[in-house]
């Protein structure tokens, strides 16, 4: 064998076994494609799918529900890769949830033909032009919210979906009614003391909002699934009560949102369910957000309404409380259990008004006390749940993920992300959708560093980065080579 | 134990050698002007931002000598007929710049403990970040012993690794162009920093993994069948 022919033979043999070899490479990086595998492992898990979505899309699958996304942003923007990822990870739990991504620079006419003006997603479900066809339409600010606080964007994709795809496949004729003409909250009102947070909550979560006003002794309608009574002002009087009744019997699901002693009419509503409401509020120091202990910070039993929430490290904030008492022995088929309890160090103080001035006098006895109960009727009729505070679901301590916020929202110090999961947790529970619990928010890992590193600290450490410990290791280089020199 | 024979020598030399001092304070005081002032958060994402990007500076530097010396000596002979197997040396080579690149990472934790101090870092977020530029940067040295293989000329052999990681980072905007023909979707896979993401992110994912090593062991074989073929 002559030399060309041998390394002929030798080149032949190299590139064989190095095209081999790449095919090798490529192919099993397909697989790895085709059969993901991914491990999340930041603290607070931010890039695994919440149980909640995962259970979402397994109903999908059970009761053969086919939905679509169509993505609407620019090719391997970091957007794009966000909803790209997300989409991928459902469509992968479901074969019913499939999805599309398309570019509005390089395909405006489907951009326009969809009806899209900005970046977002379209989350549909049944046949365009039928009955069941229903969609919607997700903006970018749906997906992704901004903190002025910090000016970082955060994801909120999944919620957003999530909360779409019940919207357009599940939840056909869910209705929440809050109920009027006793002086309750407004749902139209943003001041503090309004519901229009929690209202914009509830429809985001595809339920219909309604007003209900029973005072003149008209029923609560017929297709409203849950009730919403948020700190009634005036006597709940026996028409009322019974009105409620009535609808708490033919299986309706009822909040009750109540300050202390409530008000006329209350204590008989309640006690009909084994609970009763105290006329005191409840201080508790050991778990406040404030040193005073006004601002109680419960901590939460298991149920299913509490099942996404920490049990001790939650963000609730009930301000001046009132503890709801379970009846040692509940009324024959009622079912009650405690959701929100204090310290064993909380005391009941009472209200006392000087006429000038009023003055919180408070008993010896500190004990754990309950503040938030729900009752089931255990099939024989519907549920009740109680909070032993009126202030709890209304703008002030509300902060939700799905509302966009102003500056004016979030500047507010008792919004809580608990509070508002609470309440869309206690609604999907009343109307027996426990199933469908809120996705609560996923806590934000704050990577912010501290004020203590202020500008002083910073010039002396960019001094020490940028030139001593550079200039350090160039005099260990030279010691290194002086060392060699001389040897 | 040839490989570890190989890889004592080569850091050694390249640790008695003042390039190598040079180029990590350099590299140092550009990564220090380039974060430290500006730097607000706990998760080092903007550190390891800086990093990948002077990488691309500072392993063409580290690798250009690994082969190219050899063969402008006359040693590689010596190399090439020793009882030592090609793919022990070119190892041997590759992990003493590893070596190198190492110890360059732990003179930058000195931005986790600012983080540490100052703020409350997730430090599995900032492990699997170092994670993703350790293989990051295990791919750049793996194709800077290739291009080092290539030539005698060691300026020659940084500049074909430069170019050549370049074309990794750049193989991204080809995607943009192709996009509408399947060429587009391979040129997304073989961008580099499109793997390195989802590190930075806290994410593990298998199939990068396979990309890192794949890349890895792709060049160093090209580099045992280049170094083979002055045998023939």
């Amino acid at each position: 064998m002559d030399g060309t022919t041998r390394k002929i033979k030798m080149g032949l043999n190299a590139t064989v076994l190095t095209v081999a070899f790449g095919g090798i490479l490529v192919l099993a990086y397909i697989i790895s494609l085709r059969y993901p595998q991914q491990y999340d492992v930041t603290k607070t898990k931010t890039n695994t799918m919440a149980r909640e979505t995962r259970d979402l899309m397994k109903t999908l699958t059970k009761k053969k529900i086919p939905v679509t996304a169509t993505a609407f942003f620019p090719a391997r923007s970091s957007e794009e890769r966000r909803i790209k990822d997300l989409l991928a990870q459902l469509n992968r739990q479901s074969d019913f949830f499939q999805y599309e991504i398309v570019d509005p620079l390089t395909r405006p006419g489907v951009f326009r033909q969809m009806g899209m003006s900005d970046y977002g997603v379209i989350v549909a479900a049944g046949s365009p032009g039928s009955p069941e066809f229903r969609r919607k339409i997700l903006a970018k600010s749906d997906l992704f919210r901004y903190d002025p606080e910090t000016g970082e964007e955060s994801f909120t994709g999944e919620q957003g979906i999530l909360n779409a795809v019940i919207a357009v496949a599940l939840k056909r004729d869910s209705m929440v009614c809050f109920i009027e003409g006793q002086g309750e909250f407004s749902i139209t009102s943003t001041k503090p003391d309004g519901l229009s947070k929690l209202a914009d909550a509830l429809e985001a979560e595809a339920y219909a909002i309604n007003v209900a006003r029973i005072s003149d002794g008209k029923p609560i309608p017929q297709d409203c699934k849950v009730a919403i009574m948020a700190g009634p002002q005036a006597a709940i009087t026996s028409g009322a009560r019974d009105t409620l009744n009535a609808f708490v019997a033919r299986g309706g699901g009822l909040l009750l949102l109540l300050h202390s002693g409530g008000v006329p009419g209350t204590a008989d509503l309640l006690s009909q369910w084994g609970l009763s409401l105290s006329e005191k509020v409840v201080i508790d120091k050991s778990r406040s957000a404030d040193p005073d202990g006004f601002l109680v910070r419960p901590a939460v039993l298991p149920h299913p309404v509490t099942e996404t929430l920490s049990p001790d490290d939650n963000s609730l904030k009930l301000l001046y409380p009132a503890p709801v008492t379970i009846a040692g022995k509940p009324p024959q088929g009622i079912k009650t259990a405690p959701l929100m309890a204090t310290s064993d160090q909380a005391s009941e103080c009472a209200v006392v008004d000087y006429g000038a001035y009023q003055q919180l006098e408070c008993d010896e006895n500190k004990s754990k006390r309950t503040l938030a109960a729900a009752v089931d009727a255990a099939g024989k009729s519907g549920r009740i749940l109680a909070v032993g505070n009126s202030l709890f679901a209304t703008n002030d301590f509300l902060r939700t993920a799905v509302v966009i916020e102003d500056n004016v929202e979030t500047a507010r110090v008792n919004a809580s992300e608990d509070n508002a999961a609470f309440v869309l947790n206690s609604v999907n529970w009343l109307a027996g959708e426990e199933d469908i619990i809120a996705l609560r928010p996923k806590p934000a890992q704050n990577t912010e560093l501290s004020d203590a590193y202020d500008y002083t600290r910073r010039m002396t450490v960019f001094k020490l980065f940028t030139f001593v410990i550079p200039l350090g290791i160039l005099v260990i280089g030279g010691l290194v080579w002086r060392w060699r020199q001389s040897l | 134990m040839k490989t570890l024979a190989i890889y004592k020598k080569e850091v050694l030399s390249l640790f008695v050698s003042p390039i190598a001092y040079v180029s990590m304070a350099l590299f140092l005081f550009l990564l220090s002007y380039l974060v430290t002032y500006d730097m607000n958060t706990s998760d080092l994402r903007d550190v390891f931002s800086a990093m990948s990007i002077l990488m691309i500076f500072f392993i063409p530097m580290a690798t250009m000598r690994t082969m190219s010396e050899e063969m402008s000596r006359g040693t590689h002979e010596l190399l090439l007929t020793s009882p030592a197997s090609l793919a022990s040396i070119v190892a041997g080579k590759f992990l003493a710049v590893m070596t190198l690149v190492i110890a360059l990472f732990l003179c930058t934790g000195q931005y986790a403990v600012i983080a540490a101090m100052y703020g409350k870092p997730d430090w599995m977020l900032i492990s699997t970040g170092y994670l993703g530029m350790l293989l990051l940067c295990a791919q750049f040295v793996a194709i800077g012993v290739f291009a080092s293989s290539l030539t005698s000329n060691q300026f020659i052999a940084a500049v074909i690794t430069f170019v050549a990681l370049l074309f990794f980072i750049a193989v991204d905007v080809l995607s943009y162009i192709f996009e509408t023909v399947s060429l587009g979707s391979v040129f997304e896979h073989l961008a580099v920093f499109t793997h390195f993401q989802d590190f930075d992110r806290g994410l593990l994912d298998l199939s990068h993994f396979i990309y890192y090593f794949g890349m890895i062991i792709l060049f160093l074989f090209l580099t045992v069948r280049n170094l083979e073929t002055r045998r023939w």
